[in-house]
């Protein structure tokens, strides 16, 4: 039975669709792609994932309230963060950054099933001691094609090692 | 009213009672003996009060040096007769500070003739001195002019004036100082004068001034300054205000030669991009036989109906390696982890189309898969597996392998297209404020359009996307730069085949240009029409669109990138060049809902041009 993973990267099929085959070929994980935040959190309410790995700037996609946060962050992927606004929303919706409201989180939502791929090498900080998410890696040219599948391997063995 | 001595006459006090200015006499130890209405006002007292006595001027006294040069002083005043005038003292009032002038004079004994106080007159100056003090911190030089004795003088200045001419460092005082010396020479003020005597306006705003300071160094200003006159109209001086701009002109050049900098290095790059697209012409050619030929590579189904054939042979060909780990020498020819990884890879070769989530992962995914395949292939010993065996696994995953990397060939193809445009946009957005002014030339509308489509023509077939022009009026002209204008009309252009959508049923998705022309408002109309990508409703009315480095919110629909100043750009030309720039985006389908955008939009730009006679000289 394949370990479900999901990625939400809005230049998954792009800019970084060299991740995508070492995972795929791996054979062991199950890989679910959204495209944007709103595909992304429909996912994660639909179904479990072992691990979920993050883009902080991500398309809004069609959700209106999605849309509004994305507007009031002037229509800029970069000020928006929507994926940074996602993972407060899911782990702690109850920080002023969680603009996102969920009516119903999911018992399996915890902080070591997530982990971040992105651009910014800013956040690591509050990630780590902000949310409890330790996985973290930043996007950098000419980085390995195995990253991805690294940073699913760490999320599962962060899992093990609690459990 | 408490009895006052008879050395303040009845009289006095009627008549400086309703004075607009504070009148006050006080004793030698500064107790009130009397004051007026507006003295009771300044110093916030009671206007009749039961004995002046019970206050002081002494107590509001902001300095104790004040106090105690007010002894002094009055000894002076006694000694000589004269009325002493004291300016800028301050008090305090209320709590506030106050700024007094005072002016007085001793008061005698009529009988024994003797000094018993003085009096005088409080003028309180608080507003005006707080615009002194105002305009000494503004970061304007303030100045007032004035004509004494034939000559142009310096009568009054804020501190930055002073440093922005650099008195205080020569030790000169600018009082009096004649300002033709703060021109770069006579001569050139003698031509300012005759300029400013030409001029009927009483007020000068922005002219730019280059000055020279008192240490001799160059200065550029901007000044707005208002002429005074006399009841004859004569001139009397001029009062105003000076900016010192020398930094911002320096910041200006250098932003200049750093634009310049940036549109050589851009145009390096252009040039780069359109050599590679003859070098991969050529590479592709190389490929062959080219599955793509037709013009598929941008059908994501073509694609991947294309890769089925081959990775299901790849697979088939794996497959008949498969049966060799059964032999007793498995573990010589592979080892075990090499030939589970050549199970797992023929499974997933056949099962790729269902596996992998995205269509648009698998030409990558696929290619890796037969790299893969290659590299375990290699490792087999020579005479370990049938020749004929080992040598299709290799000719199979070679082939996967080439047509893989075609189709990244011709996606990369498109690409370099893409942003060869946007890198000559990019281009000529950044140069156009620091290049030389071009001469306005007179430009035939059919040429201007039929040049913008050629140049898009490689683009417009690499995107499958069939270019339409209609020129309704052939011979009208526009006066403007040819440059510009054919660059207006190419971001325009650019943006309708990037956002066109392929449309599976009915062939080839289309952009129309088309041209006509409106005899009652002599304007020429260039429209642009394409079929694809909506722009959302809000955007157009807010015009987000126009805004620099703004990208609509599904401009990135299906990786579509672009610098968010193509269409900032174009409109800038246009109404430059006297025009406008109009756009509407309606559902492809009457009666859909606006509001989906998950459908295809018919989006059509509206350019509108004077024609060359209706024109003036706008630019």
């Amino acid at each position: 039975m394949k370990i479900p993973v999901l990625w939400i990267e809005d230049d998954a099929t792009t800019d970084v669709k060299e991740l995508y085959p070492s995972v795929f070929m791996d054979g062991k994980y199950d890989l679910t792609i959204a495209l944007n935040v709103t595909e992304g959190l429909n996912k994660l309410l639909a179904k479990e994932f072992k691990a979920v790995i993050v883009d902080i700037r991500l398309d809004p996609g069609n959700d209106p309230q999605w849309i509004k946060i994305f507007q009031q962050a002037g229509l800029n992927e970069v000020k928006a963060k929507l994926g940074l606004c996602l993972l407060y929303s899911v782990l702690q919706p109850g920080h002023q950054k969680a603009e996102y409201h969920i009516d119903t989180i999911p018992d399996w939502i915890e902080a070591n099933r997530f982990g971040v791929l992105t651009v910014e090498s800013e956040l690591r900080e509050e990630l780590e001691d902000g949310l409890g998410m330790p996985v973290y890696r930043q996007k950098v040219p000419g980085m390995r094609k195995t990253t991805l599948l690294k940073i699913i391997e760490e999320i599962i063995e962060n899992q093990s090692k609690e459990d | 009213m408490a009895k006052i001595k008879d050395s303040i006459s009845d009289r006095f006090i009627i008549n400086s009672n309703d004075l607009p200015l504070g009148v006050y006499a006080v004793n030698l130890e500064g107790k009130f003996l009397y004051y007026n209405k507006r003295t009771a006002e300044i110093l916030e007292l009671p206007e009749h009060p039961e004995d002046f006595s019970d206050y002081s001027i002494v107590s509001f006294y902001k300095y104790p040096e004040d106090r105690a040069k007010l002894q002094e002083d009055t000894k002076r005043s006694m000694e000589t007769g004269t009325w002493l005038e004291r300016r800028g003292l301050e008090f305090i009032v209320g709590g506030k500070v106050k700024f007094v002038s005072d002016y007085c004079g001793t008061i005698r004994d009529p009988e024994a003739k003797s000094v018993i106080g003085y009096s005088g007159y409080l003028v309180d100056f608080t507003n005006e001195e707080l615009y002194r003090r105002m305009l000494e911190d503004v970061p304007v030089g303030f100045y007032v002019v004035e004509k004494e004795n034939g000559k142009e003088v310096i009568r009054d200045c804020n501190r930055q004036f002073r440093e922005m001419f650099e008195f205080d460092k020569s030790g000169e005082d600018p009082i009096g100082f004649e300002i033709w010396k703060l021109h770069q020479s006579k001569q050139e003020y003698g031509e300012f004068r005759k300029k400013l005597e030409s001029i009927h306006d009483n007020a000068i705003l922005g002219r730019i001034f280059n000055a020279n300071t008192r240490t001799g160094k160059s200065i550029q200003t901007v000044i707005n300054f208002r002429i005074r006159k006399d009841i004859h109209q004569g001139e009397i001086g001029r009062i105003g205000v000076m900016r010192d701009i020398t930094k911002e002109d320096i910041l200006r050049k250098q932003m200049q030669e750093l634009a310049m900098d940036i549109g050589r290095v851009l145009h390096g790059y252009s040039s780069m991009l359109l050599s590679l697209q003859y070098i991969i012409d050529p590479i592709i050619k190389s490929y062959a036989p080219d599955p793509f030929a037709g013009g598929e590579s941008h059908s994501v189904d073509f694609v991947n109906d294309t890769l089925d054939k081959p990775s299901k042979h790849l697979a088939s060909a794996i497959k008949k390696m498969l049966p060799y780990r059964e032999k007793p020498v498995f573990q010589e020819i592979l080892t075990k982890n090499d030939w589970n990884k050549l199970e797992d890879l023929a499974r997933q070769l056949e099962k790729s189309r269902d596996d992998i989530p995205l269509d648009k992962l698998r030409p990558s995914t696929l290619r890796e898969m037969a790299q893969c395949t290659l590299e375990i292939c290699n490792r087999i010993k020579r005479g370990m597996i049938q020749r004929e065996i080992l040598k299709q696994a290799k000719l199979r995953a070679s082939d996967l392998i080439r047509i893989c990397l075609l189709q990244a060939l011709y996606e990369s193809k498109s690409t370099i297209f893409q942003m060869e445009h946007e890198i000559r946009s990019l281009r000529g957005y950044v140069t156009s404020g620091v290049r030389d002014e071009e001469p306005l030339t007179s430009c035939n509308i059919k040429e201007l359009l039929n040049t913008s489509v050629t140049h898009l023509e490689e683009f417009a077939k690499d995107r499958q996307v069939e270019l339409k022009i209609d020129i309704r009026n052939p011979n009208l002209r526009i006066e403007g730069i040819e440059r510009d204008l054919i660059r207006a009309f190419e971001n325009l252009l650019h943006n309708a085949i990037k956002y066109s959508w392929k449309r599976k049923d009915i062939g080839l998705p289309w952009v129309q240009v088309s041209q006509s022309y409106n005899r009652d408002d002599e304007l020429i109309y260039i429209s642009v029409v394409n079929w694809g990508v909506a722009i959302p409703w809000d955007e157009i009315v807010n015009d987000l669109i126009f805004q620099p480095c703004y990208r609509g919110r599904l401009s990135s629909d299906r990786g579509r990138k672009g610098t968010g100043l193509g269409l900032t750009h174009a409109r800038e030309i246009i109404q430059s060049h006297g025009g406008e720039i109009t756009v509407e985006s309606r559902p492809a389908k009457y009666g859909s809902d606006p509001r989906d955008y998950t459908k295809p939009f018919i989006t059509t730009f509206t350019i509108s041009l004077p024609r060359i006679h209706q024109r003036e000289n706008r630019l």
